[in-house]
């Protein structure tokens, strides 16, 4: 019997995904030993020439991490579409477009500005900004290019499964690579982790009341946070509530509130639902009161749709359609 | 997940002209044509006006023929007929959800003299209507037998005048009273003005009446912890404190002579005594005693069984516990009387620090026979006061106490003239007045009375400038002011007015109701019905809504009743909601953030399922926790997030 082909890929994402498969240890040696990888440009050394050279349809899963922010990414992604029979959004950008989608909420002329010409550890006196063409001692350079929306995955290519997390945790990894091997997969469009909401195995669920209310929201470095406390009773946002379960509620037991990176428990916005629900329990009859205790959310985009904002309803300034 | 598209629903379009209301402006031919293009209705049949009778019988017999499951009506607003189809939908067994309006009348027709505009504004309507009913899901009609029992909150004379009225009828009425015994303010007073009724002896009757009426439960020395429900249908939840003292009690009286402790009376104002062990007044219901847990000495250092021994019916018990009860009523009254104003902030009057200088409420409470001086200003001094001084809106039409007229402490303050004369026939009496307010021709005539009986009414025109005096070397109280010359009496009065009892703003939050700037509870409505409050099947009576008096509290008390009475018919079912919401047990993660959010308190979580469960008898259909679900998890019946963006779906993209 062949071994199932495995593609991994990245688009706009930090690495960490790739990070994350080798941290499963030695299981990524009893894995390796029963699939066989046909791309993995973090890793091993491959040519998309391979990919291009395989018949459609060879790849038995491609893991694809990272939303798409550029033509060259979009290229890959189509090509691997065609390559495989499953592909698995691999992490929370390439589900929902993650941390880097938050650019949707600028275009690419501030983008450009910000990361070439204002950033403080930036020197370009030229002001030269990337272009897709330019000629240089009579050779003409290309680049990819960039778009003014970052997509998530779905946007571009089908997908079949995903897999949450910034980054998904080893736990998941392993047990998506189980069921690679050995079968087991839910229907296709499923997201690979618990669709409920992580208070159901958060340790501090029990401590939260029944009924309150906060009268102000603090940030994490502002106050000592108790250890055994629900974070929302404590005046501090968490993002727990409309996140979905499956991380092993890392970030709390090591008291951080949850940031929301395995992304919504339903097909939801998740940032709107975390809105919604705040409505419940901030505290303020009028208005001004109200507006006072929402001050104290000091980057709103930033808390409830930090890995999100490429599949929230929000949108972005200017959406091309692609 | 309710509502997943529903394709071999059998769909008929019923378009409405209103007569040429709607058809002027919006173009039938062109609609038709469209839906027939459009294909996912199955019929499109015109009437000129469906809710007339022919329109009627129209629609029925189309629905019929048919044999349609699924109705579009493009017609006036749902708020006018929405109800009419549906209900000749389900006459021929079609589920009312199934019946759903375009608004082609107020939403096109009536804004646009523009044909094309309004007609195309007409398809996306009805478009929306379309691509939503797909997903609709039959919903069933539910109702519940409504209770017919009725909850009083407050045993004063409002309250017990409720009761005793509505007990008449064989309906079970529970009084709770936050005092030991039932009674209330009228009990403190001797004479109720203007017509100068012994008090007491008016009480006296009614309060065995309530004792010896089967119907009438009282929980006293109880206070309402939770209520949720809706009118026919509230469950109250009630903790009585623990009395230390059995039932079987007679009020004997035979501990008080052995209780060792003593303290100021909060019943009379802190003018007299009681013991550790106490009744407010004799004949009080419930008659038993109560022990003072904070000052009895069996609790305070286990010295003390003195009552244990003396008790002729072996009623003393250490041991008794608090009690929590829960109630099913049909309706509330609140009944919860009102409290003196203060005058911590009016130092100028004297108030407790100059010697006879007395409120209205403690003078009358001196005054009468039942009080804890049993009648006398000063029961050990012989000294017989030869004039007094009352002074009206004390601590009154001030932001510094109560910032309102009360209306009825005017009749307050000439009554204790009429209380002192009574008690001191020499006594020579002014009244310092601003205004004179009195609330019908008795009480104005009361006040002729007064003043014809030689009783000096003197006018101030501010009487913030008011100030009470008096040096230790002077005999008597000073009394000044703007207006007029100042005056020497040997005892002031000060006329305070009424204001929200304390515990208004916890039963409001309880009861979810909004108490008006005064801090009293505001009416369903200021003329047409005074005695509602803004929950249907919540009133109040007595000073709950604003001060009143005694008359004026039964009279109310009675309206109640009868409002009650002719609402709540035992047996009579209620019809309860229909859209409610609910809660899909497999997805909810129990992070309980829906339940502050319910104002109908129907949420709570349960620890061992860890998640929260709506009751749907108490669901009123808002939809507020679908909107606070932080995880989607919950779903209002008929205003799914799936239905409500298919509509919305329908309308952007024809």
């Amino acid at each position: 019997m062949t071994k199932p082909k495995i593609a991994i890929s990245w688009n706009s994402s930090c690495g960490g995904c790739d990070e994350s498969i080798v941290d499963i240890e030695d299981k990524i040696l009893d894995i390796a030993a029963k699939v066989e990888f046909v791309l993995w440009p973090c890793a091993m050394d491959f040519k998309y020439d391979h990919v291009r050279a395989l018949p459609d349809g060879d790849i038995t899963v491609s893991l694809i991490n990272g939303g798409i922010q550029n033509s060259h990414q979009e290229e890959i992604a189509r090509l691997i579409r065609k390559k495989s029979k499953t592909v698995v959004a691999f992490g929370a950008c390439a589900w929902l477009g993650g941390v880097p989608s938050l650019i949707n909420l600028k275009n690419k002329e501030e983008l450009f500005k910000s990361s070439y010409l204002e950033s403080i550890s930036v020197e370009n006196p030229r002001k030269t900004l990337p272009a897709i063409k330019s000629k240089v001692d009579n050779c003409t350079l290309t680049l990819p290019e960039i778009y003014d929306t970052l997509y998530k995955l779905d946007d571009i290519i089908g997908v079949d499964y995903y897999l949450p997390g910034c980054p998904p945790t080893a736990d998941l990894i392993t047990d998506l690579f189980l069921k690679l091997i050995e079968g087991g997969l839910p229907e296709k469009g499923a997201v690979l982790a618990p669709a409920r909401s992580l208070c159901i195995s958060c340790p501090r669920n029990e401590t939260k009341p029944d009924n309150f209310e906060i009268d102000e929201i603090k940030r994490i470095h502002e106050i000592i946070a108790d250890p055994e406390k629900c974070f929302l009773v404590q005046n501090l946002l968490c993002m727990g509530p409309s996140t979905r379960d499956g991380c092993g509620c890392s970030c709390i037991k090591g008291n951080m509130p949850c940031t929301g990176c395995f992304g919504p428990a339903d097909k939801s916005d998740q940032g709107a639902k975390m809105i919604g629900t705040l409505g419940s329990i901030l505290k303020g009859s009028t208005e001004s009161e109200a507006d006072r205790v929402i001050d104290g959310i000091a980057d709103p985009a930033g808390t409830f749709y930090r890995y999100s904002t490429a599949a929230s309803m929000l949108g972005r300034k200017r959406k091309e359609d692609r | 997940m309710p509502g997943s598209k529903t394709g071999d629903k059998k769909t008929v379009l019923f378009l409405c002209k209103c007569s040429s209301n709607i058809s002027n402006i919006v173009d039938f031919e062109e609609i038709k044509r469209w839906a027939g293009e459009k294909g996912d209705t199955n019929i499109a049949a015109v009437s000129n006006l469906l809710c007339a009778p022919d329109g009627k019988k129209f629609f029925s017999e189309v629905i019929k023929k048919k044999n349609v499951n699924n109705i579009i009506i493009a017609a006036c607003s749902p708020k006018l007929h929405e109800k009419t189809f549906q209900d000749i939908a389900e006459k021929n067994n079609i589920n009312m959800s199934r019946v759903r309006m375009a608004n082609i009348r107020e939403q096109c027709a009536w804004v646009t003299a523009d044909k094309n505009e309004a007609t195309e504004k007409a398809k996306s309507l009805i478009n929306a209507a379309i691509k939503r009913s797909f997903l609709s899901e039959d919903l069933k009609r539910r109702t519940m037998k409504a209770y017919s029992d009725v909850l009083i909150i407050g045993g004063g004379i409002a309250g017990i005048e409720t009761a005793r009225t509505i007990s008449k009828t064989g309906r079970k009425v529970y009084i709770v009273e936050k005092n030991i015994t039932i009674g209330g303010s009228v009990m403190k007073t001797e004479d109720l003005a203007p017509s100068m009724e012994c008090s007491p002896c008016l009480m006296a009757p009614i309060l065995s009446d309530v004792r010896d009426d089967p119907n009438i439960e009282v929980l006293a020395n109880a206070e309402i912890t939770n209520i949720l429900g809706f009118f026919g249908n509230f469950n109250v939840t009630i903790k009585e404190k623990p009395r230390y003292v059995e039932d079987n009690c007679i009020a004997c009286e035979e501990c008080f002579k052995v209780c060792p402790v003593s303290v100021k009376n909060e019943f009379h104002y802190s003018l007299g005594e009681r013991k550790a062990i106490y009744t407010l007044f004799p004949g009080a219901v419930p008659a038993s005693a109560v022990i003072d847990k904070n000052i009895c000495k069996h609790f305070t250092d286990n010295s003390c069984d003195k009552c244990v021994s003396v008790c002729p019916f072996g009623s003393i018990n250490f041991d008794q516990e608090e009690k929590t009860t829960a109630i099913n009523a049909g309706s509330i009254v609140i009944s919860t009387g009102f409290k003196p104003g203060d005058l911590a902030g009016f130092p100028e009057l004297g108030h407790k620090s100059i010697n006879d200088v007395y409120t209205t409420y403690e003078l009358e409470s001196l005054l009468s026979t039942n009080g804890p001086t049993g009648g006398k200003l000063k029961p050990d001094d012989e000294k017989i006061p030869a004039s007094a001084a009352i002074i009206h809106c004390a601590g009154s039409m001030d932001s510094r106490g109560i910032p309102y007229c009360s209306s009825i402490c005017c009749t307050h303050a000439v009554k204790a003239g009429e209380m002192l004369g009574k008690v001191y026939p020499a006594i020579r009496v002014f009244n310092i007045h601003n205004d004179l307010v009195f609330t019908d021709p008795e009480e104005h005539q009361f006040y002729k009375k007064q003043k014809a009986k030689g009783t000096t009414f003197i006018k101030c025109f501010d009487l913030s400038s008011i100030k009470i005096t008096k040096t230790p070397d002077d005999e008597k109280i000073k009394i000044s002011g703007y207006g007029f010359e100042p005056i020497s009496v040997d005892i002031a009065v000060l006329a305070t007015g009424f204001k929200p009892a304390d515990d208004f703003k916890e039963l409001a939050k309880i009861m979810d109701l909004a108490l008006d700037k005064n801090g009293f509870f505001r009416p369903g409505h200021r003329i047409l019905h005074t005695t509602a409050s803004e929950q249907d099947g919540i009133y109040s009576a007595g000073c709950a809504s604003k001060p009143v008096n005694a008359a004026a509290a039964c009279t109310q008390a009675q309206a109640v009743a009868g409002d009650i009475m002719s609402r709540l018919i035992p047996g009579r079912e209620i019809e309860l909601e229909i859209f409610t919401s609910f809660i899909d047990e497999e997805k909810c993660a129990g992070c309980k953030m829906c339940i502050p959010a319910c104002p109908f308190k129907s949420i709570y979580y349960d620890p061992e399922r860890k998640i929260s469960i709506i009751n749907e008898a108490l669901c009123r259909g808002c939809g507020t926790c679908t909107a606070a679900c932080p995880s989607g998890s919950i779903f209002a019946r008929h205003y799914t997030d799936n239905e409500i963006n298919a509509e919305i779906e329908g309308i952007l993209h024809g």
